[in-house]
């Protein structure tokens, strides 16, 4: 976490999600390289064939083709390797049960993808400073979602 | 048990998972519904911040018309989800004046017609306390499936 750049890996089956994620944080002031895997089973190959070098965090969408987000996190907080990367949640929908499970299964912390772009800015923005703020501690349950509305205490 | 008791159990078996396969295809047509959605909203959003001053006035009226759709698209659906959600609720019985639920499900739709003449005339069927006894789902969005029966009152 203390390299100049944020190596970030998102694992998201959307090309159109993807290039907004690449746009965002090609337009956020905060260094980072942007690896993408197109479903969960490509991200775990990647995982497993790099853990020498890991990525510093991982964006994970939930619903994916072949392996989905929730089978992979599980995987990775099972990987004695992986254990310690902070996953980030980035999906559509948004359930309370879901996001209980998911913060239960050591999620670092949960977005719900804006409808617009400067918000979708913010909120990838939002979440990097938090990931440097908290390292890799699993924040309270209160503080799992991350919302745009409370970006002001960024 | 005698057969005409085990063939209601077994209906009303088979109607359950008929519901729960219902509430699962309604959850899955919102949520792929939503993603297409929210991704036009993306681009609109882009379009109007970037590009808004260089477009023609008629290319600007297009694209709010767009971006007005796509909100009520997404009330749409999200109202849709919520339907679908109210099933796996627990159902509790209580008290509730229809007449703060009828205001304020009007409000907005009010503002939103106030230039078509609509007279709204609003009365009550039964004495308070006397009256019918309804029985509601209670969730975070309780007026949702009113606002849609009223929006498409006014609109047919």
């Amino acid at each position: 976490m203390n390299t100049i750049q944020l190596n970030i890996l998102l694992a998201e089956d959307d090309q159109d999600d993807r290039d907004f994620f690449d746009k965002a944080l090609k337009e956020i002031p905060i260094p980072t390289h942007l690896t993408t895997v197109n479903d969960g089973e490509q991200l775990m190959n990647y995982l497993y064939e790099n853990s020498e070098h890991l990525p510093d965090i991982i964006f994970l969408d939930l619903n994916m083709p072949r392996k989905n987000g929730f089978e992979c996190l599980s995987e990775i907080k099972l990987s004695k390797k992986l254990n310690q990367l902070p996953v980030i949640i980035f999906s559509t929908s948004f359930e309370q049960e879901v996001v209980n499970q998911l913060y239960q299964n050591g999620a670092q912390y949960f977005i719900r993808k804006p409808s617009e772009f400067s918000q979708f800015k913010k909120i990838i923005q939002q979440s990097l400073a938090l990931i440097a703020q908290e390292n890799i501690s699993q924040p309270t349950r209160e503080n799992f979602v991350i919302t745009v509305q409370n970006s002001l205490i960024i | 048990m005698n057969d005409k008791e085990k063939t209601k159990e077994e209906w009303a078996a088979e109607l359950i998972i008929a519901n729960k396969e219902l509430e699962t295809f309604l959850y899955s047509v919102s949520h792929d519904l939503r993603t297409p959605l929210r991704q036009i909203s993306m681009y609109v959003d882009l379009l109007t911040n970037r590009f808004y001053d260089s477009l023609p006035d008629k290319a600007r009226h297009y694209l709010d018309n767009i971006a007005d759709s796509s909100r009520r698209m997404s009330t749409l659906i999200d109202d849709l989800l919520q339907f679908s959600c109210t099933g796996l609720q627990e159902m509790r019985q209580t008290n509730l004046d229809m007449n703060i639920i009828v205001q304020e499900v009007l409000a907005p739709i009010k503002q939103d017609n106030r230039e078509r003449n609509i007279e709204w005339r609003i009365w009550a069927e039964a004495e308070p306390d006397k009256g019918a006894t309804f029985y509601f789902l209670l969730s975070k969005n309780d007026s949702a499936s009113f606002n849609v029966g009223f929006q498409n009152a006014i609109d047919y």
